[in-house]
């Protein structure tokens, strides 16, 4: 991918990406009945090897949400959160008390209950990108991995890179739930979908 | 282990070597990618290379060869040489290669894992370099690190205590 996106290019993405995760914020407070906050997403085009370190979280132990986005501009959906903020999560989608957050073992209702809600906050994203630039978006289901936040991303970065030098990243940060940082929406599209995204926006190369 | 100083960090696409006995060389939450570690003990200089991916594309250049299976492990190799480390005395520990992304049928669906774990253990016949030990496979993450001093390589499992290798 080339790096050498105008800075109205990114402010494009920008507030594709702001539309996307204010839209996935408030169908997660929805399900949630308690407010969640997204703060105003980055765009940047970034070497592979940096979004690790961009991302944060380094060795913390999180849950992350994998989704592939399949349609007239494929990619990668992304969703990561602290573990003690996955595990307030599905506390209160299963109204029971919320499990140790040092385990990083989820039983299976937790496990569908965080799928589900990547289902929900990627649907939401991706529908208010389609209503944006009318471009035909579907997600595909969820793989859910807990572990470190690096072998996580490394891992997603290898299955969504291929071959690519860089990566764009549009993500957005999540409040709320008693966490300033809960987690992070990340929103990876392919070399090419980029150029029809940029397109659509009419901000195209 | 030797203690003392902080670790170095091997980061993700990243080869690190050392000939200083002081130093130690980890790279921190491995999952699909695979840490591969030379070393000659005898001599006292060992290296690491986080591996990301199985095989480069053509035309990559040569700063990413870190990233590769393919071009990571002649690359390290070459570099360990360069520091004095004798060729034939080259022994070779790797870890990782996990599949992280467990159910779903889309996303996850590369296998990344497995494929660079057979890639980097390829790589190593193909550059000499004998495979003394491994820790690959599974569904956790792991971190690994090396005393430069010794040689020793020992690999924590996420949650778990660490393991000589």
């Amino acid at each position: 991918m080339s790096t050498a996106l105008g800075e109205g290019q990114l402010d494009a993405l920008r507030e594709v990406g702001n539309i996307g995760a204010g839209t996935a914020a408030t169908a997660l407070s929805t399900l949630l009945g308690a407010p969640v906050a997204m703060a105003v997403p980055r765009a940047r085009v970034l070497p592979l090897e940096r979004i690790p370190r961009e991302v944060g979280g380094d060795d913390e132990l999180v849950a992350a949400v994998l989704l592939g986005v399949t349609g007239e501009a494929p990619g990668h959906m992304l969703l990561t959160m602290g573990l003690a903020s996955a595990r307030a999560i599905t506390a209160a989608l299963l109204g029971r008390p919320a499990g140790d957050p040092g385990d990083p073992e989820l039983d299976e209702m937790e496990l569908s209950a965080l799928q589900e809600v990547g289902n929900i906050l990627t649907s939401a994203y991706l529908g208010a990108l389609t209503s944006l630039t009318g471009l035909r978006l579907e997600p595909t289901p969820p793989a859910l991995g807990v572990d470190l936040s690096d072998a996580l991303l490394g891992s997603a970065l290898a299955e969504v890179a291929g071959d690519a030098e860089a990566a764009l990243l549009i993500d957005a940060r999540i409040g709320g739930l008693g966490a300033e940082r809960a987690g992070c929406l990340m929103f990876l599209p392919e070399p090419g979908a980029l150029e029809v995204v940029l397109e659509r926006l009419g901000v195209g190369g | 282990m030797s203690a003392g100083r902080a670790p170095l960090p091997v980061g993700l696409g990243s080869i690190v070597t050392s000939a200083d006995a002081g130093d130690v060389l980890k790279a921190t939450g491995l999952g699909s990618c695979v840490g591969v570690v030379i070393a000659d003990p005898a001599r006292g200089v060992a290296g690491m290379a986080h591996v990301m991916l199985p095989e480069a594309p053509a035309g990559a250049p040569a700063s990413a060869d870190g990233r590769y299976a393919d071009r990571a492990v002649p690359a390290l190799r070459d570099r360990l040489v360069a520091l004095g480390a004798r060729r034939r005395s080259l022994v070779a520990t790797i870890a990782g290669g996990a599949r992280m992304f467990g159910s779903g049928s889309g996303a996850g669906s590369r296998d990344v894992g497995r494929r660079n774990d057979a890639a980097v253990r390829a790589a190593l016949v193909r550059a000499g370099v004998g495979l003394r030990a491994a820790d690959t496979g599974g569904g956790r993450g792991r971190t690994l690190s090396v005393s430069v001093a010794d040689g020793a390589v020992s690999v924590r499992p996420v949650g778990g205590e660490p393991v000589l290798l």
